[in-house]
């Protein structure tokens, strides 16, 4: 067999995703080689955002992160996963006791991906950093998601920008809010929560103290809504 | 025979006089014996550093560890490659280029069709492909063998055979063959958690 040397300069050659994917667990002894190579060792964020991942290739990817025991911080954001992809990823986060951010912007996933991923938060102890903005999860994807908040001890920044939540959303969420310890930053910027969602938040926040950053950009909240606000804080 | 210094000065005109003018002979554990100019010297830092230790004149380098039938080849690519270039140096400071994607893959599909055919003559079957990566010039080429397959393709590529580490999780086809079921699940009514079969178990 070849010279641990010798691998390393293959793998000098060789892209992280490529080393993680595609020569993680081909063996045990490349896995003893690999553990030495001074480009894993450091190896902690993995960017593999915008790549257009084909169906076919996303097994692959699975496969990386049920046996991640090094990444801290996976960026998937633009990659069209989709729901039923979701459940599949999201599968391999249960568990997990290592990752730790995880983003997932602009990926097509609707309600029921928010569905599966709330699954999994259910399990995970590790994730501390969600991003799901320029997603499609809507207000039926934040109750899945709320659901999971009330276990999740974990979750400290939930972004959901741009996702088509209306004020039945905000409801579930401040109802969360009201027994969530860890949340401290939520971005809800570009959905439709209006005055009414606002009142809900007002609700919810007058009994939380963790949260210490809530951004609601460009969601008619009007003048009405800032003062209910204002009054909860 | 591909090695003959004859046929290289012709090609060699940006080299200095001295670096075409110079011969040095080496062996393969098997007896072959090869002559190669100064040009070929530089691209192997061991003959290199052999050479430059030792006056041998006509006395060839001992290569033990190189098969003549490997050794063969490898001249004949040392001396197609002889005027290549020198790599630039690797750049380890990250910080000179703010719009250097750090996690930009190498390029590696550089490599010109003679390398190609060049590596197609040796297969893991026979051993001789190990044999040329042992020389430090199919390092590349692997790397884009692996590129986009998954570990189980790998394994199968280069005759590996699985030894699990004693984890159910890292089952070669443990995700891989579960990954194209689609969650079956209609109820987009229900408001607590879906009931997934968890399929770790």
């Amino acid at each position: 067999s070849l010279p641990i040397e010798l691998v390393h300069r293959i793998l000098d050659n060789l892209d992280d995703l490529t080393i993680l994917m595609s020569l993680r667990n081909v063996c045990s002894r490349l896995n003893l080689i690999i553990d030495t190579y001074h480009r894993y060792q450091t190896l902690t964020m993995l960017n593999i955002a915008n790549l257009r991942w084909k169906s076919q290739e996303l097994p692959r990817l699975y496969n990386l992160l049920l046996n991640n025991t090094i990444l801290v911080t996976l960026d998937l954001a633009y990659n069209r996963i989709g729901d039923e992809d979701t459940w599949s990823l999201v599968n391999t986060l249960k568990n997990k006791k290592v990752l730790i951010s995880l983003n997932l912007a602009k990926n097509d996933i609707g309600f029921k991906g928010a569905q599966y991923l709330a699954d999994a938060l259910h399990e995970n102890t590790t994730l501390g950093a969600i991003v799901l903005e320029f997603n499609n999860i809507g207000s039926q994807g934040t109750e899945y998601l709320v659901h999971a908040l009330n276990h999740n001890r974990s979750l400290n920044i939930l972004n959901l920008r741009q996702n088509k939540i209306s004020a039945d959303g905000v409801k579930y969420l401040s109802q969360a809010l009201q027994n969530n310890e860890t949340l401290k930053t939520l971005v809800l910027d570009l959905n439709h929560i209006g005055e009414q969602g606002t009142q809900y938040l007002a609700d919810g926040l007058e009994n939380n103290k963790a949260l210490t950053t809530i951004q609601l950009g460009y969601n008619a909240i009007g003048a009405e809504g800032t003062k209910l606000l204002s009054n909860a804080l | 025979m591909a090695t003959t210094t004859d046929s290289s000065n012709t090609s060699a005109t940006t080299t200095t006089e001295n670096a075409t003018s110079k011969t040095i002979k080496i062996q393969s554990n098997d007896g072959e014996t090869h002559e190669i100019d100064q040009g070929v010297v530089e691209q192997s830092s061991t003959i290199k550093t052999l050479s430059d230790l030792m006056d041998l004149g006509d006395v060839p380098i001992p290569l033990p560890n190189v098969k003549g039938s490997i050794l063969t080849p490898i001249v004949e690519f040392c001396n197609y490659h002889k005027n290549d270039p020198k790599p630039e140096p690797l750049d380890d400071d990250d910080d000179d280029d703010p719009n250097k994607d750090i996690y930009e893959p190498k390029r590696s599909d550089d490599i010109c069709e003679w390398d190609q055919n060049f590596i197609k003559r040796f297969t893991v079957q026979e051993g001789t492909l190990f044999d040329i990566i042992m020389a430090t010039v199919g390092c590349k080429t692997i790397a884009n063998m692996v590129r986009g397959k998954a570990s189980s393709e790998v394994r199968e590529m280069f005759n590996i055979s699985y030894d699990p580490p004693g984890e159910g999780l890292n089952a070669p086809n443990a995700i891989e063959s579960q990954a194209g079921t689609v969650p079956t699940t209609q109820d987009t009514s229900a408001t607590g958690p879906s009931p997934q079969p968890d399929p770790m178990n």
